[in-house]
């Protein structure tokens, strides 16, 4: 059973912090899990900036390193 | 509060001037961004994508990259800067709805008068609009 469990969840680096998710997870599914709405960041894995064509085909492995930024931007 | 050396002030006007007639935009780093009042330790200038008088639009892959220097540096966002070139200090419409960072200041230089920069910081959450101290020290 444990065995089974632990096999549920990996580990990877989320903004530079070891965190655990689900196994065959998306990046679609990552940030739906945070709330974060797709257009408004830019996702980066394994220090490759996605297109957000490629988020519902990305699937996130152990040890992956993923970082997201929210865009930033105004103006007068 | 926020707490801006006098060093870093003028780093990030002459920012601000040499991006003139366009806006300027920066990122700051430094600590106590989850306590609101903020000491900042480092500014990094960064380019407007948009090179515009009326907009700014940072490069994603310079803010992934300050991103990664500000943890090698143990330091935090306290702020995200740019600057209006002809309006005042005030978040515009734009400037509310793309501020997606809660616990950050805002903060905007206004060129509009020559000569006579005018600072001013804000904290902008679910699109309320809160004036804070700049203190320059």
């Amino acid at each position: 059973m444990t065995e089974t469990a632990s096999n549920e969840f990996i580990k990877i680096r989320l903004n530079g912090k070891e965190t655990e998710i689900k196994t065959g997870l998306s990046v679609t599914d990552l940030l739906l899990k945070w709330k974060i709405r797709a257009e408004l960041v830019t996702v980066e894995v394994n220090e490759n900036i996605l297109q957000k064509l490629d988020y519902d085909t990305t699937r996130i492995k152990a040890g992956d390193n993923v970082e997201f930024v929210f865009y930033m931007g105004g103006g007068a | 509060m926020i707490r801006i050396p006098e060093t870093i002030y003028q780093i990030m006007l002459d920012h601000a001037h040499k991006g003139f007639p366009n806006e300027a935009c920066g990122i700051l780093a430094g600590k106590g961004a989850a306590q609101g009042d903020k000491t900042v330790s480092d500014f990094f200038p960064m380019r407007n994508l948009d090179e515009s008088s009326i907009s700014y639009f940072m490069d994603p892959k310079e803010q992934l990259a300050v991103f990664k220097k500000m943890r090698e540096h143990g330091v935090e966002m306290t702020g995200i800067f740019h600057s209006h070139v002809a309006s005042q200090a005030y978040p515009s419409q734009k400037d509310v709805r793309l501020a997606f960072y809660p616990e950050v200041s805002y903060l905007i230089v206004s060129l509009s008068e020559k000569g006579h920069p005018v600072l001013k910081s804000f904290h902008i959450q679910d699109e309320v609009v809160k004036e804070e101290e700049v203190r320059i020290d």
